[in-house]
C-alpha cells in the first residue's frame, strides 16, 4: 500500500517537472518573439522621426521660393505638429496604433501635397538643395515601407505564436497582449509612396 | 474590420507570389542576367567591385536584370537585399545596384552600416551624374563602371564631381588618387594609434595598405562574391533613364 502510494507520488512529481518545463519553454518562446516585436517598433519610431527631422528644413527650403502657397506649408507643419503629440515609447496597443496611424497618414498625405505643388515651382524644384531633401524624403518613405512590413511580419509570427494551443493558456496567464498591425491605406495594395 | 487586417495580411504576403523570383545570391560581384554589358568590360568591372571590397572591406554587387516584370522596384530590390545579405554581418556595409532594362529603372540599395557615407542624397548623384548619361546613350557596362568609380571615391572621403569629366582617363588617375589616399590614410591612421612611440610604426603600416591594395588587382579571379551576412533597411535611392 504504501509503495504504490509512493509511486503515485513519483509519477505526480514527474508530470509537475514535466509541465514546469513546458511551460517554462512556451514562456520564454513568447518573451523572445516580444522581444522582437519590440525591437521591430522602435526601428519604426527610428524611420517615422528620421522623417519628422526632415521637416524643418523642408519648410525652409520651399519658404525660400518666391510666392509659394501658404496653405500646403501650414499644412504640412500642422501634421507634423500633430505627429510629435503621438509619442509611444513601446509597443502600441490597437488604440495607439490607430491614433499612431492616422497622425502619420496625415503627414504623410500633407506632404504629398507639398510636392505635388512644389511642381509649379521650377527653379525651386531645380535647386540642389531641394533636389537632395526630395532625395532624403523618397529614402525616408521607402524605410518606413520596409520598417512597417517588417513590424507586420515579427507582430504576426508573435500573434499566431500566442494563439496556438497550449501557450495561449500561458499567454494569458502571463498577460501577453496581442499585438496590432499596421493597415495598408485604404483602397490600395502598395505601400505608401510618394511619388514624384 | 476584419478584411482590412486581411488586406493588410494579403499586402503582406504579396511578395511571395510575386511574378519575378528573387535569383539565388550571386556568385559574382556582377551578375548581368540581360546579357548588356561586353564580356571584357564586365571582368573589368568585377575586378574594380572586388578591389572595393579589399580595400575598404564594403561589398558592393551589380545586378542587371531584362525587365522588373510588373514588381514595384523598391519591394523587389529590398527583398533581394535581405535575402542575399551583402555586406558584413553587424556592419552591415553592403551596397547593391540595380538595373532593370526594359523597365529603364534604377535602384542603389544601401545597407544599415553605410547609411551615413553614402546618404539617400549622394546615391541619387551617384544615380543621376554618373549612371544616368552612359545608359541613356546605352552603354551600360561605362555606367556601372561609373557607378563602382563613384563609390570608391565616396569610400575613400572624396567629393563627387558636379558632372562626370568627360574625356581623360578617368581610371587611372582615379585608381593613383585612391591608391594615394589609402596610402596617406593608412599612415596617419597609424601615426595617430603609435602615438607615444616614433613614426616607424606608421611607416610600416602604410606599407601594409599599399601591399593589401596591390594585391587585391591580382588576387580576384580565384574569389568571387560570396555574402557576409549584411542586413538592409530601405536606404538608398531609386531612378531611371
Amino acid at each position: 500500500m504504501k509503495r504504490i502510494a509512493l509511486g503515485c507520488g513519483a509519477v505526480l512529481v514527474l508530470v509537475a517537472v514535466i509541465a514546469g518545463v513546458a511551460v517554462m519553454g512556451s514562456y520564454n518562446h513568447l518573451v523572445t518573439l516580444e522581444e522582437a516585436v519590440k525591437s521591430a517598433w522602435s526601428q519604426v519610431e527610428n524611420v517615422y522621426q528620421r522623417r519628422a527631422d526632415l521637416i524643418p528644413n523642408l519648410v525652409e527650403t520651399v519658404k525660400g521660393a518666391r510666392d509659394f502657397e501658404k496653405s500646403t506649408l501650414t499644412a504640412v507643419v500642422e501634421a507634423r505638429a500633430k505627429v510629435s503629440q503621438v509619442n509611444i515609447n513601446k509597443v502600441p496597443s490597437a488604440e495607439e496604433m490607430q491614433k499612431f496611424q492616422s497622425a502619420q497618414d496625415g503627414l504623410s498625405s500633407a506632404l504629398s501635397r507639398l510636392l505635388v505643388v512644389v511642381e509649379r515651382y521650377p527653379e525651386l524644384k531645380a535647386t540642389q538643395n531641394f533636389l537632395d531633401l526630395q532625395a532624403q524624403l523618397e529614402g525616408t518613405e521607402n524605410r518606413i515601407a520596409v520598417e512597417r512590413r517588417r513590424f507586420n511580419e515579427v507582430a504576426q509570427t508573435f500573434n499566431t505564436a500566442r494563439r496556438r494551443f497550449p501557450t495561449v493558456i500561458i499567454a494569458s496567464l502571463f498577460g501577453f497582449q496581442e499585438h496590432p498591425y499596421f493597415k495598408a491605406v485604404e483602397g490600395s495594395s502598395v505601400p505608401p509612396k510618394v511619388t514624384f | 474590420m476584419s478584411w482590412r487586417l486581411a488586406a493588410a495580411v494579403v499586402w503582406l504576403s504579396a511578395g511571395a507570389a510575386a511574378a519575378l523570383d528573387v535569383p539565388p545570391v550571386p556568385t559574382r560581384y556582377l551578375t548581368d542576367l540581360a546579357g548588356v554589358i561586353r564580356p571584357g568590360q564586365a571582368d573589368g568591372i568585377e575586378q574594380r567591385l572586388a578591389a572595393i571590397e579589399t580595400a575598404s572591406g564594403h561589398q558592393v554587387l551589380a545586378v542587371i536584370f531584362p525587365s522588373l516584370e510588373g514588381e514595384p522596384l523598391e519591394d523587389f530590390t529590398i527583398r533581394c537585399a535581405q535575402s542575399w545579405k551583402v555586406g558584413r554581418k553587424g556592419i552591415d556595409d553592403g551596397v547593391i545596384f540595380f538595373a532593370f532594362i526594359r523597365d529603364r529603372r534604377m535602384r542603389l540599395e544601401v545597407g544599415y552600416g553605410l547609411e551615413a557615407k553614402v546618404p539617400d542624397a549622394i546615391a541619387r548623384r551617384i544615380l543621376d551624374d554618373a549612371v544616368r548619361p552612359a545608359f541613356a546613350a546605352g552603354d551600360y557596362g561605362g555606367g556601372v563602371t561609373a557607378m563602382a568609380e563613384s563609390l570608391q571615391r565616396v569610400f575613400a572621403g572624396e567629393p563627387l564631381p558636379q558632372r562626370r569629366p568627360r574625356g581623360g582617363n578617368p581610371d587611372a588617375t582615379l585608381l593613383i588618387v585612391a591608391i594615394a589616399a589609402v596610402l596617406l590614410l593608412r599612415v596617419l591612421l597609424a601615426r595617430g594609434r603609435s602615438l607615444g612611440g616614433f613614426g616607424r610604426g606608421g611607416y610600416w603600416g602604410g606599407m601594409g595598405g599599399f601591399g593589401g591594395f596591390g594585391g587585391s588587382g591580382g588576387g580576384w579571379s580565384g574569389g568571387g562574391f560570396s555574402s557576409g551576412g549584411g542586413s538592409f533597411g530601405g536606404g538608398g535611392s531609386s531612378g531611371s533613364w
